[in-house]
C-alpha cells in the first residue's frame, strides 16, 4: 500500500512533465512571417528596408530586407504565446516597432509610415 | 562516410601503422639503423627522373609510412573557397546601403510519391550581387567567374533610382518595450529565423 502510494505522486509528476514537454513540441512549430511596408500618403512601397523580429527569450532573428514592392518575408519563426516585437530601420534608424502574435502563418497589415 | 573518406583514414591507419610498427622492430632488434654497404642500399626510382637512396633501409619504413600520413592529410584538407572582394562606387548614395550576394539557384524535383531525393553541385560560375538602400530601388548585377581578377569583383559605378524620401522617425510609431527587455543590437547576425 505504502509503495503504490509512493508512486502515484510520481506517476502524476511523469505525466506533467511529458504533458509540458507535449506543449512544448506543439508550440516549437515554425511559421513564415510577412507583410508589406508602405510610405504615406501615396502608399509608395518601400524598399530596402531593414525588417526585425525581436523576443523577450529568442533574441533577434535574421534581418529581412523589403523588396522593390515593400515586402519583406521571414521563415521559421517559431509560433510563441509571448509577442514579438516588430522593429523597422531606416539604415541604422529606428522608425517603426510594434507587436505582433505568431500562432500560425502570420500575415502582417499593411504597415503605412 | 564516402568510400574515399575511407580510403583517406585506411591510408592514414597503414602510415601509422608503418611508423609505429618500425619502432617496434627497432626497439626489438629486428632492423638497425646501422649503415649498409652500397649494394644492399635501399633505393626508389621513378621513371629514371627521380631516385632516392638510402644506406639505412630502416628508414625507407618511416620515410613510406610518412608519405601515407602526409598524402591522406592534404587529400583530407577541406578546400576552402578563396574569398572574393566586391569593389564599386555608389554614385548617389552616401550611407545605409547594402549588398547581399547570391550563388546560382537550383531546382530540384520531387518524385510522384512525395519524397525528395536530389543532388546538387554547388558552384560559384555566376554571383548574383543585390545592391539595396532604404528608398532606392534594388540594383541587381551578375559577376561571372571569369570576370573576377585576382580575388576581386569590380562592380563598376552603381547609380541607384530614388522611389520614396527619407520617413522620419515618429514617436507615435514606436512602441516602448517592456521594462528590462533586453534587445539585441541590430548588428547581431540573428538567432532565429530566415530569410531569402
Amino acid at each position: 500500500m505504502k509503495t503504490i502510494r509512493l508512486k502515484i505522486p510520481l506517476i502524476i509528476a511523469v505525466l506533467l512533465f511529458s504533458l509540458t514537454l507535449f506543449s512544448n513540441l506543439v508550440l516549437a512549430e515554425n511559421y513564415t512571417v510577412q507583410g508589406l511596408i508602405v510610405k504615406a500618403p501615396n502608399n509608395t512601397p518601400i524598399p530596402g528596408l531593414t525588417v526585425s523580429l525581436i523576443h523577450s527569450a529568442l533574441g533577434r532573428s535574421v534581418p529581412a530586407t523589403t523588396d522593390q514592392f515593400g515586402r519583406y518575408v521571414f521563415y521559421n519563426i517559431p509560433a510563441r504565446q509571448e509577442p514579438y516585437y516588430m522593429e523597422i530601420y531606416w539604415g541604422k534608424q529606428l522608425v517603426y516597432r510594434d507587436e505582433i502574435i505568431v500562432n500560425g502563418p502570420t500575415s502582417i497589415p499593411t504597415i503605412i509610415l | 562516410m564516402s568510400t574515399f573518406d575511407i580510403i583517406v583514414i585506411l591510408s592514414a591507419f597503414c602510415g601509422v601503422l608503418m611508423v609505429v610498427g618500425g619502432i617496434i622492430l627497432l626497439y626489438k632488434g629486428i632492423i638497425k639503423l646501422s649503415g649498409t654497404s652500397q649494394n644492399e642500399a635501399l633505393s626508389l626510382e621513378f621513371k629514371k627522373e627521380f631516385r632516392v637512396s638510402t644506406q639505412y633501409p630502416a628508414l625507407g619504413i618511416f620515410l613510406i609510412g610518412l608519405i601515407f600520413v602526409v598524402v591522406a592529410m592534404i587529400i583530407s584538407k577541406p578546400q576552402i573557397p578563396s574569398p572574393i572582394e566586391f569593389r564599386g562606387t555608389l554614385e548617389n548614395i552616401k550611407r545605409d546601403a547594402s549588398l547581399s550576394v547570391e550563388a546560382s539557384h537550383w531546382n530540384l524535383r520531387a518524385a510522384s510519391d512525395g519524397k525528395i531525393n536530389g543532388k546538387i553541385t554547388p558552384c560559384l560560375d555566376i554571383l548574383w550581387v543585390e545592391v539595396t538602400a532604404p528608398g532606392y530601388e534594388p540594383a541587381i548585377k551578375s559577376i561571372r567567374k571569369d570576370e573576377i581578377q585576382n580575388g576581386i569583383a569590380n562592380l563598376g559605378n552603381l547609380n541607384l533610382k530614388q522611389i520614396v524620401s527619407k520617413v522620419e522617425s515618429l514617436e507615435k510609431n514606436i512602441k516602448k518595450l517592456p521594462t528590462g527587455y533586453n534587445v539585441p543590437p541590430l548588428t547581431d547576425s540573428g538567432s532565429f529565423g530566415g530569410v531569402k
